[in-house]
């Protein structure tokens, strides 16, 4: 089982896959097994799912990592699906292969008056159970947090991090969220129809939006960027994008947001894996790809009449993307946009940076005066960036007394290592 | 060059009640050396003992008489085994001790495997 010699894993590579396994894996194992055992056993599926990440984490110290890990997981996953079912006393044959790509029935097979398309509208297995876990008996925020659980694997403490709220809240909402899935009729094991599908877009949207934020900031760890979660909310973002029944100006405006963020993860993140602020990239590193990419769905989005915050953020995002460098940067089309964006969120989040974009555009006292009326908020104390803003301010401000303190409580919140490391190198700054 | 087989015993409740993440980190750790060894050549194989009571038998005048292991007086209990190639007790000692289980537990004992020539 275990790899040759001529072929060594290194350090980094086993704990990066371990660690993909775990959080990645998942939900793409999740998705495989409820597409063949039907959404009423979402939660047998994550039972099993997860019994096989333990039975791994128990027994790859001593064996080490299989050759193929998540074929190894599948395995073993669908396995205890079979004791399960089993046990039930149910005859139930899993289809033992994969659905090849392209595979499935056709779109017209499923197109008839009452086709519930499932597999033919969303292909993806993992977004067709994102929009399983995006059912309108479930609340809008419910929904986000049991998708991010369930398809994305993220932990009831991360998912707390990204609303703001205290894990524990979190853990009885998914546990009740998961009841009602199961109560809500089962006959539908298809999933949606049709309708249902374009009713559910903007929350299927909202999740892989929340998902990449947590990959590009994640709040806590040791890596500034979890790459392989804003990566796989791209891809997902583009899975809608391309989707027969999805592909609507919201879900280009998406995908051109996410990828002119994800063009500059390079550019981030120096060889120390510090920190570095957009003012100081290096935007030679910036992925010229992925910023065509952003400006080619940008232009898609234009299509229709449909305005959404991915339209704004992606038109801020552009605008970074177009400068050549940051002295540069068109601060005054960048604060008509926050401001179009400010009235349409009513998101403190998004009030804060448009604060930093407003300071930078010559008029720090302005942004001042509006972080302190945002200090009402009272989720934005334990929240880092609101203090951090206020410390960049306040330097420019030359009060570094007060910079300080702001950067301190800044320090007093969630924050990844790289952030803490650069929290306490701007406070040292404030002398 | 000998084989010797490392017994690593934890505490029973080590692993209780551990988050998820912290398990991870300390399988991350494992593991990495694992792979690391298997990539030396040094690594033959292990096995991890499956959790809960073994059974421990006794003779006496009546028979056998069969129990479980009374783990909760078990100060330490085995958790699994691994072996690794080495020269010597000496070299085998140098690579137990980079071992993560010097790490995250108390220690291990180091067996020499009997050979047959």
């Amino acid at each position: 089982m275990t790899r040759s010699p001529s072929d060594p894993l290194s350090d980094q590579v086993v704990r990066h896959q371990l660690e993909r396994l775990a959080r990645r894996e998942r939900g793409r194992l999740v998705a495989d097994l409820v597409s063949k055992l039907g959404s009423a056993r979402l939660q047998m599926a994550e039972d099993v799912v997860q019994d096989a990440i333990i039975a791994a984490m128990a027994t790859w110290p001593y064996k080490g990592m299989p050759d193929n890990p998540g074929g190894w997981l599948n395995r073993v996953a669908r396995n205890k699906a079979y004791d399960r079912l089993r046990r039930e006393g149910r005859e139930v044959c899993l289809p033992d292969e994969d659905r090849a790509p392209g595979g499935a029935r056709s779109a017209d097979e499923n197109d008839g008056e009452h086709g519930r398309f499932f597999g033919a509208q969303v292909e993806d297995p993992e977004l067709k159970l994102m929009f399983l876990c995006c059912h309108p008996e479930i609340g809008t925020e419910d929904q986000l947090m049991l998708t991010l659980k369930v398809v994305s694997g993220f932990t009831a403490r991360d998912i707390a991090a990204v609303f703001l709220k205290k894990e524990a809240a979190v853990g009885q909402r998914l546990a009740r969220a998961k009841r009602k899935l199961r109560a809500i009729d089962t006959s539908l094991t298809d999933g949606p129809s049709r309708f249902e599908v374009r009713k559910r877009l903007p929350t299927v949207l909202k999740v892989i939006y929340l998902m990449f934020s947590l990959g590009y900031a994640p709040r806590r760890g040791d890596s500034l960027i979890l790459r392989d979660v804003a990566e796989e909310a791209l891809r997902l973002s583009g899975a809608v994008a391309e989707g027969k029944e999805t592909r609507l100006p919201a879900a280009d405006a998406l995908v051109a947001l996410l990828s002119f963020q994800a063009s500059r993860f390079d550019a981030r993140v120096d060889s120390e894996g510090n920190m570095v602020l957009l003012r100081d990239q290096n935007r030679s590193l910036w992925n010229r790809q992925l910023i065509d990419n952003g400006f080619a769905h940008l232009r898609m989005a234009q299509k229709g009449d449909e305005l959404t915050r991915y339209h704004l953020e992606a038109a801020i995002a552009a605008g970074h993307a177009a400068a050549p460098d940051f002295a540069h940067t068109n601060w005054d089309q960048m604060l008509r946009v926050y401001s179009n964006l400010e009235t349409m969120t009513q998101s403190p989040i998004v009030a804060i940076n448009a604060c930093v974009a407003e300071a930078f555009s010559g008029a720090p006292e302005e942004a001042f005066l509006k972080l302190e009326v945002l200090a009402q908020h009272e989720q934005l104390q334990s929240f880092a960036p609101y203090h951090t803003a206020r410390g960049e301010v306040l330097r420019m401000l030359k009060r570094p007394a007060d910079a300080a303190k702001s950067f301190k409580e800044a320090l007093e919140c969630d924050a990844s290592s790289p952030v803490v490391k650069h929290l306490r190198d701007r406070l040292a700054t404030c002398v | 060059m000998k084989t010797f087989a490392l017994l690593l015993n934890h505490a029973p409740d080590r692993y209780v009640g551990l988050s998820e993440d912290d398990y991870m980190t300390i399988i991350q750790d494992y593991v990495a050396w694992t792979e690391k060894l298997t990539a030396e050549g040094v690594y033959v194989g292990g096995e991890k003992l499956a959790d809960g009571p073994g059974r421990v038998l006794t003779k006496s005048d009546a028979g056998v008489e069969v129990h479980d292991t009374p783990l909760a007086e078990l100060a330490e209990v085995l958790g699994g085994f691994m072996m690794i190639k080495a020269t010597d007790y000496d070299a085998a000692v140098e690579i137990a001790r980079t071992c993560p289980h010097m790490v995250h537990n108390n220690g291990l004992e180091i067996r020499e495997i009997q050979q047959v020539d």
